[in-house]
Parts: structure tokens; sequence; C-alpha cells
């Protein structure tokens, strides 16, 4: 039987325990709802349920992460290659807009769902759950509300790269909520997702 | 009848004649005859004496060549090249597989032979054999071979060996070394200098200068503190061609030899960096980030020494180095956000990232003690 060099030397970079790691754990992506030239953009008015969230009524969204290294699956590093897992803490939306009703209180669950890219607005590519995935989940009957200004969802995928397009570099959200909109007749709001990067290499 | 008799037995002490001549054929570690056993003896002495008693008849026309074979073993056991391998005295004691030990029981070779009598030939049974019990025919008093050290007291004689005859040779061996006079003088030198460390770590110089280059450490300028023979302290500058640092470490040395291994703990912070002296990038803001990188390193090796510990050592290290690396969190907020200039909806807040890494270290360098 005959061992190849390469395995061995694996073993013994496995071994010695050599490694490159990369890590940043406080990475905020902010998306602005409205675009800021738009100031407040989304319909609310107290409707039930609530199924606007970007400034055209539909509940879709694109978030554009940009090309920015690491934000990849794997990417080569030298002779090696390097593994990123982009861990999503939680996610917000937080109420931009003042005044009074300008508030999520009539809000009773929100689901962020990662939506394949290219999905036309207006239409619910998440119909059929099994085309998109997950992101992230708020109930209000499990988390309770502190903050009637913010909605704070819990993880619910584990790597968030992996729903990132590799050629837009962006995710395309869509948001599914059950409850009330905001009682203000326009709104807009601020999606934060809280990430932590991390990026290893095993030698060689 | 008679005639008869006298051809067999001929026959038969021709036979076991030739034989004994063959088994006496030198052995390395034959010249040490072990005492035979009285039990090897009673059973070997019926036999024989059955044969001798149907001998004692017969004529001695055979006893000039029965004698001239028996003659040419003592020969052969008492030349230089038997007594040579005394060394292997323990060995002695069992048979070597290659050479069959016939030889005669001391007492009965020290026996005077009586002229007419014909050769009484022993039979040795494979029991004794296997046992070791080693006879010799040899009708000379066998030398036993004794190694004792120069001016050592005479061998003790014991009456039953005075008694059997048996004479001891001397022979006065010397170790390497070891030099004439006092028993054993000069051998603890002799040992002490194959064992011990090369120079004594007697006199021992204190400060010293190092020079040594290497990875994750680069290049480095230390002052040498040993304040004990196998602890070496070292303190001093570091360059890497992307900035300065410092750094320190501590070395122990088991031994002060020609070639010394060492177990080497380093460990230093460069406050300075730019890695645009290795790479080159056109993005602003990656340039920026690569401006500042100033990185933390701790490193554990191995290594070898080799020159004198005392003055001058030259080295070869390797092992394994961690560094750690911080980035900063505004010029990663402003790399990322200038990916996305397109796009005024999304911003980035990143804080500071850090980049830890467990590497394979190797350095070099030599270290000069001058004090």
């Amino acid at each position: 039987m005959r061992i190849h060099r390469l395995t061995i030397a694996v073993l013994v970079a496995q071994l010695t325990g050599c490694y490159v790691q990369v890590e940043d754990d406080s990475v905020q992506v902010t998306h602005s709802l409205c675009p800021s030239s738009a100031g407040d953009c989304i319909p609310g008015g107290g409707v039930t349920p609530i199924n606007a969230f970007n400034s055209s009524g539909s509940n879709m969204f694109t978030v554009n992460l940009g090309d920015v290294p690491l934000l990849k699956n794997s990417d080569s590093l030298g002779p090696a290659t390097l593994h990123t897992t982009l861990e999503l803490k939680s996610a917000s939306f937080d109420m931009v807009t003042t005044g009074s009703g300008a508030d999520f209180s009539g809000v009773q669950t929100v689901q962020l769902l990662s939506a394949p890219s290219g999905s036309l607005s207006g239409t619910d590519p998440c119909a059929d759950i099994a085309k998109c995935k997950i992101i992230a989940v708020y109930d209000r009957s499990i988390d309770g509300m502190p903050d009637p200004r913010r909605v704070v969802m819990k993880s619910r995928i584990p790597n968030l790269v992996d729903v990132i397009d590799p050629t837009s570099h962006s995710i395309t959200i869509e948001v599914k909520a059950s409850g009330a909109a905001p009682k203000v007749r326009v709104w807009t709001a601020n999606l934060t997702l809280d990430l932590g990067i991390k990026s290893s290499v095993n030698y060689p | 009848m008679h005639l008869r008799k006298f051809f067999a037995a001929t026959a038969i002490s021709l036979a076991l004649a030739a034989g004994t001549a063959a088994q006496s054929v030198p052995d390395a570690g034959g010249t040490t005859t072990p005492a035979p056993k009285k039990g090897s003896q009673k059973k070997a002495n019926p036999r024989s004496k059955r044969k001798s008693k149907k001998q004692k008849g017969a004529p001695a026309p055979l006893k000039s060549v029965v004698e001239e074979k028996t003659r040419k073993a003592p020969e052969s056991t008492s030349s230089p090249s038997v007594t040579a391998p005394a060394a292997n005295a323990p060995a002695a004691n069992a048979p070597a597989a290659n050479a069959p030990a016939a030889k005669p029981p001391a007492g009965e070779a020290a026996a005077a032979p009586v002229a007419h009598d014909p050769p009484v030939l022993p039979h040795i049974p494979v029991e004794d054999e296997k046992r070791g019990v080693v006879k010799q025919e040899e009708p000379a008093p066998p030398a036993t071979v004794m190694i004792k050290p120069t001016a050592a007291p005479p061998p003790a004689v014991t009456p039953t060996e005075e008694k059997k005859g048996v004479r001891f040779t001397e022979i006065h061996a010397r170790r390497v070394g070891e030099t004439e006079g006092a028993p054993g003088a000069g051998i603890a030198p002799a040992m002490a200098k194959a064992n011990a460390p090369v120079e004594s770590p007697g006199r021992n110089t204190l400060i010293g200068i190092g020079l040594d280059a290497g990875a994750p450490g680069g290049g480095g300028l230390t002052l040498l503190v040993r304040p004990l023979w196998w602890l070496r302290l070292n303190g001093g500058v570091s360059y890497n061609y992307a900035g300065f640092g410092f750094r320190g470490g501590v070395s122990l040395s088991p031994c002060w030899c020609v070639v010394t291994p060492t177990l080497n703990l380093d460990a230093g912070h460069y406050l300075s960096g730019d890695l645009n002296k290795f790479v080159t990038v056109t993005d602003p803001f990656e340039k920026k980030l690569l401006s500042d990188t100033t990185y933390t390193f701790a490193t554990a090796q191995i290594g070898l020494e080799f020159g004198s510990q005392r003055w001058f050592t030259f080295y070869l290290r390797g092992g394994l180095a961690y560094v750690r690396h911080s980035f900063s969190g505004t010029d990663l907020t402003a790399l990322a956000q200038n990916k996305i200039t397109n796009d005024p909806s999304t911003t980035y807040q990143i804080g500071d990232g850090k980049v830890t890494a467990v590497l394979p270290g190797v350095s070099l360098g030599f270290n000069i003690f001058v004090y």
C-alpha cells in the first residue's frame, strides 16, 4: 500500500496542529428597508396581517454584502484552502420612524427567509418552504417584546455564507410575519444582522 | 575369540580416539572449564571402566597414534588465539554451538598416565553435553585463565583445585586509558572524560550576545544572561523588515557538550509592521489595513547548539510558533464599506479582528559569551 506524501504531510500537520484562523466577533451589517433618499416608505396604518417590508409594498428585499474578502464558503490561500463560517448571532428590525404608533407592538411572529437569488419582487418564492432557508425567527409568545420599537429574531442558520449568492454577493430575504403593521401611515426600519466571522485554514 | 575381541577393541579405540581429537578443536570460550558434576562423572565412568577393562589386556601399538591425536589438542587449546577471548568468560560456561566440548574432568586428566595403559577415551553422554559439562581430554593440568587488574592480589587457589593440579595463568589486563600503576588508576579519568560534559560547568560565563534569524521571530539581537549553567535568559530587539519589535526568552541546556540539545521558549511583540513591503495591493483600504500589521508571537523550539557553551555556539532550532495579530476595526469597516459603495442602503460596522496561527517555527543563530 502506497501512502501518498501529501497524506503524511497532512497527518503531521494535524498532529502538530498548524493552522491559521481569522476571526471577528463583532460584524454588523445594517440594511435600511427604505433608501435614505426616500425617507419613510413602507405602508403601515395597522394593516393586518403585516406583509409589506419594502417601498413597493412587498415582503422581499436584497441585502448587498459586497465582494468582501472571506465572505465565501472557501477561498484559496496559497497552497491551502480557507473555509469561512459566518455565524448569525441574531437579526433585528429597528424602527427608524419616530412618532406615535411607530412601533412593532402589533407584530406577533416574524420569519426571515433566504429566497433564491433573482426572485422577482411581488412573487412569493418561499410559498414552497423547501425552496427557502429560514434564517431567523421571532415569536412574541416565546421571546416577548421588551422594546416595542425593536424585534429581535433568533438565528436558525449555522452558516450564513451558505445563502450568500457567490456572484452578486447578496442575500435575497423574504419576510413572513403575522400581526398588525405599525399604526403610522408609512414607516421604515433597519434590518441589522449581528454576525461573527471565522475563517480558518489547516496546513498544508 | 581373543583375536576378534582384540580387533573389536582396537577398532572402537581408534574410532573414539579420532572423534575425541576432532572434538578437541579449540573453542573460543572453552578455556575456563567448569568443574564437572559428580553425577555426570558417575554416569560416564561405568561404561568407560568397562571399556578400559576390555582394553587393559590389549597391546599398545596404537597408543602412539592416539597420543599423537590427543597431543594436538592441547597444543591448539594453549595457543594464544584461545586465551585471547577470555573476556568472554561468562559465555565459556555454555558450550559453543559449533564447537563440541569434549574434555575430560580435570581430576582424571591430572592423574599421571601409566606407560602401558591404553588411552582411556572418555564417553560423553549427550545429557552432559547439553548441560555444558565439558571434559578435557588433555592429560596436562588445564590452564585456568584469570583476568585481574594490575597489581591485584594473586587468585586464591582452593585446596581442591590445588589437589587436582589446576594451575592458573594470570593475564594482567588494562582497560583502555588505564595507566600502569595502582589498580584502576587511570580508568576513572578516562571514563569521566568519555561520559562527562566536554567542559565542566564549574567556571561559568554569565553574559553574552546573541544574533539570530528565523520565522516568525525575525532577526534579533539579544542580550544573554546565564544565571545557572543550564539556564539562559535572553532579551532584546527584533526586526523583520516590516517593522521592529522586542522579545525575550528562556533556553534550557541539559549539558555542556560539543553538540548540546536545548529547549527554547521565546515570546515577543512587533510594535510596527508594514506588510506592503512584501505584497502589492491596489485597493487603498487594503493597503491601509496592511500598513499596520503588528503581531505578538511565542515559540517553543528544540534545537542543537554546536560549539563551546562557555564561549561560542551556533545553533539550529525548530518547533512550533503561535502568532497573534489584530486588525483595526476601523480599517476593516472602511475596507468592507468600500466594497458596497454602489449600495448606500447597507452599512458595515466591524470591530477589531484577530488572526491567530500555529505554524512551524525555525531559527538559526549564534551566541557569544563575553563575560
